[in-house]
């Protein structure tokens, strides 16, 4: 993303709707002028990314009586208090605490197992056990989740599985097809000397994993580590259907369950939308390069 | 090198059968399930085949599928659409690159049921605001109530949390295009329109394949952003397979119905991406 | 609040029950009433359990052989299909029932289509009822409507004085079912649900009535039915920007937390072109019940019999807004105390969807008709949706 890379030129489709023309700008490699037509189509089409947040901000601090003006007005007295409302009324900590757990626990075991499992079939595949599980695996992506939902729902509460930990294990178990993927791509681009130099030096495999293998794997482990963490925390899905103690619902489905109580405090519901998205936008601005440059590795291989 | 071996089977032995026991086991029991009466609760008993049967009388099922596959081409179509437009305006040469690039990818961050919700309130109130201030009739009521319309609210939506990711990726390809690829074009005169379309699109090819499939097998999933927009509805404007699926066989005790459903959508869906994966292929080698 | 509540035999005598409920908005009441259980009942500890989805969570329950101790459930086709499949115990004859309107254990018999079993112990009730705007009737000078006729005429006034009449909220499904409800009981024909089961009446035919009535009264809605959802309505209501609202008793404490100073009146109309007068259409808000299996049978029937008290029965009502289950307990509420003679003299029938086959999306063809505003359509579309389910469910 230096500024020496190449431009093209091009027609840009004015995004949702925004009623502006297509324009043409005309760039050369090598001319260091700035293009600000580009850039204010491009600022004009962020809006649309924006604009939510500015309804979802201003309906946030708005009280009962102006929510019957325009959803576009800035509030005429802000209403800080109805985050503190709203933390009360849908038990905000407790929330985030189960998603914070799942999210943690899920990066986690998820990094640690599925590294290691990639890496054994990365480095046994000339046998044909290995083989076979690598296309087993790889078979079951396409079955989508709609397919197991209903017997998984028997199955993890006839185990008592219908709680965090038992999301946390079966993130770390449906993520394995794509990491082990990723991981066997990787790990062939490391040279087994490194390795065989430590099998030489009576290291046990744990031991050569952890010391050897597991630091070469770094931007890929960056990559898991993202996907793992976006994955489980903005899931609905799996938690509405796995989890039935209400005091476990995660962010996402503590939203969903408190439709019917939000009522007609629309302020109360996006006060609390705006605080179930905010730590994931925190954790974004701070680590903004890194999450984006692991979700890009995670989708191109 | 046998503790090694042993470790090696061991660790791979335990991955499969983990993931045996809680992915391909309960596949397999939907398919069980599929050939019995089972509510998920009480006595149960074989019909055979007869779900099957059913499934394909059945109208809720044909509206579904119409409506997630409509839905899941249009809105990768769009969402590819704008996000080539996106990359190859963020690959230009323009002022405050990192910013927008970062607020672009913000979508691929949220909730999308969360979003859902925002978007929802949005299509509800102020978009019908605008609508009835400019005296447009059309936009003047909110969509998600419109049978013939709510679909595009969810593409709206679906395209607006997708897109980040495929800019990203497409913004990832254009910066593998060498510079002087470029500078032979510019030679030979290629510019603006011609030049994307005979030198800088070619060479994107690849990830347009990545794009494609991944927003394809995505948006047929499609669930979150319908339950916090449209339940499914008006009547069953919306209802994607997913949600079928869901809905059904939790609530209305279909649970074996919805396992036949469910399985013959995993049969739909594993020819479509194979026919992807082979069309795709033979293109790119062209 | 793990799972598995009450499963742990109790060390020092105390037995732990589990109250598996589906009613959020009642938690609170709940909580209260287990207080004053517990207290004259030191043997027995009682844990709330609410959860939304919550037939689906109870369903799995059942399937896992963990039945909770004590369940709460709505009368609605659900609980006819859990007491249909044998799930919950006989409570013909028991205590709790003494003491309770006749009416309610009829309508929980009916519900579930059985004459000899009766499983579970109505504890609440509720109405659909035309709600109005008091203060906006009074200063345009309007009677209340009983009849059809009136309720248009009604409309038509308000209209013609540039109000709007009815606030109607399509975007959700299940509150065009409440306006369905509200409207069809009375313009079916005698023993019409019995008949259709039996394959002798159609819903093409039968529902053509309550159908044309529900398109016509569209042509005094607020500005955007189909974008307008439940919370949208009883804003509505509460700011006066509607004059009528065809909903449950349940809306008017959702109306109330808007604008508590609103008045609210509530009337039950005669929706069919006759002059009989109209029975009130009401339901069972909560029915309390044992699984067959489940554990502490004796502490859960005293629990259940403790809610069916005299002063539970009042806490019930007002802390809900519901009905008791009670005749001799009179609710605070006086719009609700009015409608109660409906159920005193035992003037009230089922809400019909509870007829329904679990597997008919209604809340979803009603929106489409409305949409299409072809009355026939409706008929022939759930007619479609019934034979389907049928064959489904007798598999």
């Amino acid at each position: 993303m230096t500024a020496a890379t190449p431009t093209a030129p091009d027609r840009v489709v004015p995004l949702g709707g925004s009623g502006r023309p297509a324009r043409r700008a005309e760039l050369y490699p090598g001319r260091r002028r700035v293009n600000w037509w580009l850039t204010a189509v491009l600022v004009v089409c962020s809006a649309s990314v924006l604009v939510p947040f500015y309804l979802a901000v201003v309906t946030a601090l708005k009280s009962p009586e102006q929510l019957g003006g325009s959803p576009w007005a800035l509030p005429t007295e802000w209403r800080w208090d109805n985050f503190g409302t709203a933390i009360e009324v849908v038990d905000f900590p407790r929330a985030l605490g189960n998603s914070a757990v799942v999210t943690a626990g899920a990066v986690v075991l998820t990094l640690l197992t599925n590294s290691l499992v990639g890496w054994v079939f990365a480095r046994n595949m000339d046998r044909r056990f290995f083989r076979f599980g690598f296309y087993f695996l790889l078979a079951a992506m396409f079955i989508p989740f709609p397919v197991i939902m209903l017997p998984l729902v028997k199955q993890t509460s006839a185990l008592g599985m219908d709680s965090l930990w038992g999301l946390v294990l079966l993130y770390a178990i449906y993520n394995l097809p794509f990491n082990t993927l990723l991981y066997t791509g990787y790990v062939r681009s490391i040279p087994y000397e490194l390795e065989e130099a430590a099998a030489l030096d009576g290291a046990s495999p744990v031991r050569r994993f952890r010391s050897v293998v597991f630091p070469l794997l770094m931007p890929i482990n960056a990559t898991v580590v993202i996907l793992a963490a976006l994955g489980a925390w903005n899931d609905f899905l799996m938690p509405l259907v796995v989890l039935s103690d209400r005091a476990q619902y995660t962010l996402p489905l503590v939203q969903y369950a408190f439709q019917g109580q939000f009522n007609t405090q629309y302020s109360l519901a996006f006060a609390s939308y705006l605080m179930a998205l905010a730590p994931m936008v925190l954790v974004y601005v701070i680590g903004q390069k890194w999450i984006i440059g692991g979700v890009v590795r995670g989708s191109v291989k | 090198m046998t503790t090694s071996r042993r470790f090696a089977y061991t660790v791979g032995a335990v991955a499969l059968l983990a993931f045996f026991a809680f992915h391909t086991l309960p596949a397999l029991q939907g398919f069980f399930y599929s050939l019995t009466n089972y509510r998920g609760y009480g006595d149960w008993e074989w019909v055979g085949l007869k779900n099957y049967e059913l499934l394909f009388s059945d109208a809720r099922v044909g509206r579904a599928y119409r409506f997630t596959f409509g839905f899941a081409v249009v809105a990768a179509v769009l969402t590819n659409v704008i996000s080539l437009a996106l990359a190859v305006g963020l690959n230009g040469r323009i002022a405050f690159r990192r910013t927008l690039r970062a607020v672009f990818f913000v979508p691929n961050i949220l909730s999308l049921l969360i979003v859902g919700y925002i978007f929802n309130f949005i299509f509800s109130s102020a978009v019908p605001q605008i609508g009835s201030a400019l005296g447009v009739e059309a936009l003047s009521t909110s969509i998600l109530g419109n049978p013939d319309l709510a679909w595009v609210g969810i593409v709206v939506v679906s395209v607006w949390g997708a897109s980040a990711v495929t800019t990203i990726i497409y913004l990832a390809g254009l910066q593998t295009v060498p510079v002087e690829v470029y500078e032979a074009a510019s030679i030979d005169g290629a510019t603006g329109w011609r030049r994307f379309s005979r030198v800088t699109f070619p060479i994107l090819m690849p990830f347009v394949t990545i794009n494609t499939l991944l927003t394809v097998k995505g948006f047929l999933m499609v669930f979150d952003q319908i339950i916090a927009m449209t339940g499914g509805g008006p009547g069953d404007a919306t209802r994607s397979m997913s949600v079928l699926i869901f809905s059904a066989g939790f609530n209305a005790g279909e649970f074996a119905y919805q396992s036949a459903n469910a399985i013959i959508f995993f049969v739909v869906i594993a020819l479509v991406s194979l026919f992807q994966v082979r069309t795709m292929r033979s293109r790119e080698r062209v | 609040m793990g799972a598995c509540a009450g499963d742990d035999e109790p060390a020092d005598g105390v037995v732990t029950l589990e109250l598996f409920q589906n009613k959020s908005e009642a938690i609170g009441v709940y909580d209260e009433l287990i207080a004053q259980f517990e207290a004259e009942n030191p043997g027995i500890r009682v844990e709330q359990n609410n959860v939304p989805d919550a037939l689906s969570v109870l369903r799995s329950r059942l399937v896992k052989n963990d039945p909770p101790e004590v369940v709460a459930l709505n009368g609605d086709q659900n609980f006819r299909g859990l007491a249909q499949a044998g799930v919950f115990r006989d409570h013909t004859g028991a205590p709790a029932l003494d003491g309770l309107n006749p009416a309610a254990v009829r309508a929980l018999q009916d519900l579930t289509q059985q004459d000899d079993v009766l499983a579970g112990v109505p504890i609440t009730l509720n109405a659909q009822v035309l709600l109005y705007d008091v203060d906006l009737f009074e200063q345009a000078g309007l009677a209340v409507p009983t009849t059809w006729d009136e309720v248009v005429a009604t409309a038509r006034a308000v209209q013609d004085a540039g109000g709007t009449p009815f606030a109607f909220t399509y975007k959700d499904a299940w509150t065009a079912q409440a306006v369905w409800n509200t409207i069809t009981p009375q313009t079916l024909p005698e023993g019409f649900w019995d008949d259709l089961r039996a394959g002798d009446a159609t819903l093409t035919d039968g529902l053509t009535e309550a159908a044309t009535k529900m398109v016509e009264l569209l042509d005094y809605a607020n500005a955007d039915p189909f974008g307008t959802d439940y919370n949208g309505g009883n804003t509505a209501m509460a700011r006066g920007e509607a004059s009528m609202y065809l909903q449950g008793i349940w809306a008017i404490p959702a109306i109330r937390a808007v604008n508590p100073d609103v008045r609210l009146g509530a009337a039950v109309v005669q929706w069919a072109d006759s002059d009989e007068p109209a029975a009130m259409v009401s339901g069972i808000d909560q029915v309390l019940t044992t699984v067959e299996g489940a554990a502490h049978q004796a502490e859960a029937e005293r629990f259940i019999a403790f809610l069916t008290t005299p002063e539970s029965q009042q806490a019930l009502s007002d802390g809900l807004a519901v009905f008791p289950a009670r005749p001799d307990v009179e609710p605070a509420d006086d719009l609700l105390a009015g409608l109660k003679t409906y159920l005193d003299e035992g003037r009230i029938t089922g809400f019909p969807e509870h007829q329904m086959l679990a597997g008919v999306n209604l809340g979803g063809a009603l929106q489409t008709f409305l949409y299409s505003r072809d009355p026939r359509s409706l008929g022939a579309q759930l007619q479609a949706e019934w034979d389907a389910a049928y064959e489904r469910e007798s598999l």
